[in-house]
């Protein structure tokens, strides 16, 4: 009767959300929003007018130095994304933010109640970067001719109307797959997050900065193989960490980033505008429909999500197959008194180690001059974090069980195996599937930090979207939602297991056939061999 | 576990043998030294005449043909009862199923449990439970059956059943040592009795002997149920107070009338205080043993100690004398080889 009612409960739940939607749906449509820009001399006393209020900015980008340098005594903090940014704005717990215009411009369209000061004063360089080393000074200095070039013919004018402008049918690229690699392939470790430079649309990294690569790559017959990162902080670690060719993105040129990479000619120059509320205009909520659009139907983005939910999905379950083959290896120490301290100090190791420190360390540090695909690292880094709980869960389960258990198994006759295979494992499984259930869940749910080695994983794309549609709310609760149905299923899947091995729920049907068989048949009796020779065999009885 | 020290037997095919004991003097410990559930520091125990504490040896294979039964039941609580007791035979002789099962049923039957081959252990009284465990080791049809306190665990209306099913074993002639508190049972069914005591075989003998004419003081408490208190007086600055709240204690743990505690230290009061302990001098050794055993309601005091003959029934103080008189039922006192024994009955 309750799950009855449940089911009622979701079902009218689910047929709110649909009206809902479809009349917003016919209500907006699609939101088309106004930016509002404006430039002088009032711009910088509006900045001035600034000094002391809340500021925020991303985590590892140069804009902290900026605020620090435009306004005076900024009260700063920071974010992940200029989405999330923009809705701090929007919520007032922030007063306004640093950008690059062009990125700037993109975020206004969909955040109609933010405007956009514009200073003359600040102006910014972007460049690709590459790593130091000698093999990539010739491949840097064809780039640097070829943009010098592109500047001059007016190739750079040209890219820059085609992804600033509003026209979504000019924004598309060759696939990679399509180009001549006469001369080798080209990794590049590229920003997904970067609009209009670097960004993710139709399953396809395209971007300004993508569509002058390719055509550099078209021009000298290079193929390009592409890994997505979030961030110049990353791309800067990756190329450093041997992990691309070229690093593209709109990264920022500075001092202090030209002491660990080069930067190649500038491909675009620009300024940083400052972000704030518009007085007077009310945030406008583009409504569910609008936000169900974008986030999923506009640019086909739900394929994204697919992938995302593929790669979670892989990697949870190829990480609990591997990490419970290793916890059981670790479980497996018993007399060897240095081995059981290695694996000892091993669980205690990885216990102490956030799961994505351990990732990053293999992604960057340990894998760093390794061909090596990133969910395969995923895969390593989480069996590993796996195993040992795995092992303690196991060992754990195993001690559960009644000392008893061994002793009258052993004094059966049982070798020590065999008793573990027959007696103990089967009682230890009660004691251990559920708590392994739970480490299993906790497991899928903390491979949402696999976006940081640059894998599309559910938490990821869902970052993706957010950077690329400026929208918080919706993509956050779908992939809220989709987390919960995913580890849903799974418990639900493990609970099937654990019914399975459950001793006391299988049927006893065909034990109770063989028992009336043997009851018809009856006992035979062995010859009394060495049994009390002094007692006469009785003989076989029927 | 109790340490045991220099424990020497030898136990014969046909034998039947109960090891009795206080708690906690080594009769477990014994019993699995024997199947090498423990393994002695020092020493050889042999089965079959094998080591079984050497390299060589198949402890595994000598087990199979030593059967055991725990105080805890020790059932394989995920398998029905069927299972339980036909594993091991399927498992480790190769047994045919249908032919396992059947012996299974068999022995079930003759335990009186022929209707619960498909139940669960957690579904069975602690004395099914017991039945169960004793029919799991007659499965593999061994020579030998170890019991390790198999009424222990059991509620008293169910120490029966679990014992009727062990006297039919004994009628059958099986080889076996059991470990027991009851002592009833021990003397009917034993051929031999062995009294552990302090990690030693203390006493050992025929029922008869054990249970009828014990030798030694230790074994006769036991069987009498005797409990005993013991307190040694070396100088006359002794703690007075101290053996009073003894006595006190001492008659309170074995549910003694306020009467009778008053009448032990009246007893000690008259008697030694105020009339031998004054003519020992300086340096003596006298002992004070308090015994009163459960099973006849005997309350027994000694006192002992050397030096020149002292009565002091004859000798002491006449109103004090009369006042022990009023509260003791007997007096004896004896004078040999040097040695003062005074006994009273309270």
């Amino acid at each position: 009767m309750k799950k009855r009612l449940g089911g009622l409960c979701v079902c009218i739940l689910l047929l709110m959300f649909l009206c809902a939607s479809m009349a917003a749906l016919t209500a907006h449509g699609v939101l088309a929003a106004s930016s509002t820009v404006q430039s002088d001399a009032a711009a910088d006393e509006e900045i001035a007018a600034m000094a002391g209020k809340r500021f925020g900015v991303i985590t590892g980008t140069t804009f902290d130095k900026y605020t620090q340098k435009m306004i005076s005594n900024p009260v700063i903090s920071y974010y992940q994304t200029y989405a999330d940014m923009a809705v701090a704005l929007e919520q007032n717990k922030i007063d306004g933010f640093l950008m690059d215009q062009p990125a700037g411009r993109v975020l206004l369209q969909s955040h109609s109640a933010l405007k956009m000061i514009v200073s003359d004063k600040y102006h910014e360089s972007y460049a690709f970067v590459m790593p130091k080393t000698t093999e990539s000074d010739a491949l840097r200095s064809k780039l640097d001719a070829f943009i010098i070039q592109c500047r001059r013919d007016g190739t750079l004018d040209k890219l820059d109307k085609i992804w600033f402008g509003d026209d979504e049918n000019l924004k598309k690229l060759d696939d990679p797959k399509t180009l001549p690699a006469k001369n080798g392939t080209l990794e590049l470790a590229v920003s997904a997050l970067a609009v209009p430079f670097s960004y993710v649309k139709n399953n396809q990294v395209v971007g300004f900065d993508m569509d002058l690569m390719t055509r550099f790559c078209k021009k000298y017959g290079y193929g390009i193989s592409i890994k997505t990162y979030t961030g110049a902080p990353n791309i800067i670690a990756a190329v450093t960490g041997g992990k691309g060719d070229i690093g593209i993105g709109c990264v920022t040129v500075t001092e202090e980033r030209k002491e660990k990479v080069i930067f190649c000619e500038p491909d675009y120059y620009g300024g940083v505008v400052v972000i704030v509320r518009s007085e007077g205009k009310a945030a406008v909520q583009g409504g569910l429909a609008s936000s169900f659009y974008k986030t999923f139907v506009q640019e086909d983005l739900w394929q994204l999500i697919l992938e995302g939910l593929g790669n979670t999905l892989l990697i949870s379950l190829l990480s609990a197959v591997f990490g419970t083959l290793l916890g059981l290896c670790l479980l497996k120490r018993g007399k060897n008194r240095p081995l059981s301290l290695i694996s000892a100090a091993f669980i205690r190791f990885i216990q102490g180690i956030p799961a994505v420190v351990i990732l990053m360390v293999l992604f960057y540090v340990v894998f760093a001059n390794v061909e090596v695909s990133g969910i395969v690292v995923a895969v390593i880094g989480f069996s590993i974090n796996f195993s040992v709980y795995v092992a303690e869960i196991i060992r754990n389960g195993i001690e559960a069980v009644d000392a008893g258990q061994w002793e009258a198994s052993e004094a059966l006759g049982f070798r020590k195996v065999k008793t573990f295979m027959k007696i103990i494992a089967p009682q230890a499984l009660a004691f251990i599937l559920p708590v392994y259930k739970g480490e299993f869940i906790a497991m899928v749910k903390m491979t949402s930090v696999v976006g940081y080695i640059a894998i599309n994983d559910l938490t990821k794309v869902t970052d993706i979207i957010r950077s690329r549609t400026f929208e918080a709310l919706f993509p956050l609760v779908s992939a809220a939602l989709i987390y919960f149905l995913l580890t849903w299923a799974l418990i639900k899947l493990l609970d099937l297991v654990e019914l399975k091995t459950n001793p006391r729920k299988r049927s006893l049907k065909a034990l109770d056939e063989t028992l009336k068989a043997a009851a018809r048949s009856g006992y035979e009796k062995p010859r009394p061999a060495c049994r009390r020779g002094t007692r006469p065999s009785s003989a076989s009885s029927t | 576990m109790t340490p045991l020290s220099d424990v020497n037997a030898v136990i014969n095919k046909g034998d039947v043998v109960t090891v009795i004991g206080p708690s906690g003097t080594g009769k477990s410990t014994m019993l699995r030294c024997v199947n090498r559930l423990e393994a002695p520091t020092q020493g050889v125990v042999s089965v079959f005449g094998q080591d079984m504490g050497a390299g060589d040896t198949d402890v595994a294979a000598i087990r199979q043909r030593m059967g055991m039964v725990f105080q805890s039941f020790n059932l394989f609580p995920h398998l029905t009862v069927a299972e339980n007791v036909a594993l091991a035979p399927i498992e480790l002789k190769g047994k045919e199923r249908r032919n396992a099962y059947a012996h299974a049923v068999e022995l079930l039957k003759m335990v009186g449990l022929g209707e619960k081959a498909l139940s669960y252990p957690d579904e069975l009284s602690g004395g099914q439970k017991q039945r169960v465990a004793i029919a799991r080791t007659l499965a593999m049809n061994p020579d030998i059956i170890l019991f390790d306190e198999p009424t222990s665990a059991l509620d008293p209306t169910m120490v029966g059943e679990v014992l009727s099913v062990i006297r039919e074993l004994v009628r059958e002639g099986m080889t076996m040592v059991i470990v027991t508190h009851e002592m009833r049972f021990a003397q009917d069914v034993s051929s031999r009795v062995f009294y552990m005591d302090q990690g030693v075989i203390y006493e050992e003998g025929t029922p008869d002997e054990i249970f009828k004419s014990p030798k030694r003081d230790r074994t006769r408490r036991f069987i009498k149920r005797v409990n005993a208190m013991e307190w040694t007086f070396e100088t006359p600055d002794y703690d007075f107070i101290a053996v009073n709240v003894a006595l006190r204690n001492f008659g309170e743990k074995h549910q003694l009338s306020t009467q009778r505690i008053t009448a032990m230290r009246r007893a000690f009061e008259e008697l030694m205080a105020q009339n031998t302990i004054p003519q020992l001098g300086q340096s003596f050794s006298l002992t004070m043993t308090v015994e009163h055993s459960s099973e006849t309601d005997e309350l027994v005091m000694a006192f002992d100690w050397p030096g020149d003959r002292y009565d002091p029934f004859a000798e002491g103080d006449e109103i004090a004398i009369a006042l022990v008189r009023r509260v003791m039922k007997t007096e004896a006192f004896d004078y040999t080889d040097g040695r003062n024994r005074l006994t009273i009955g309270l």
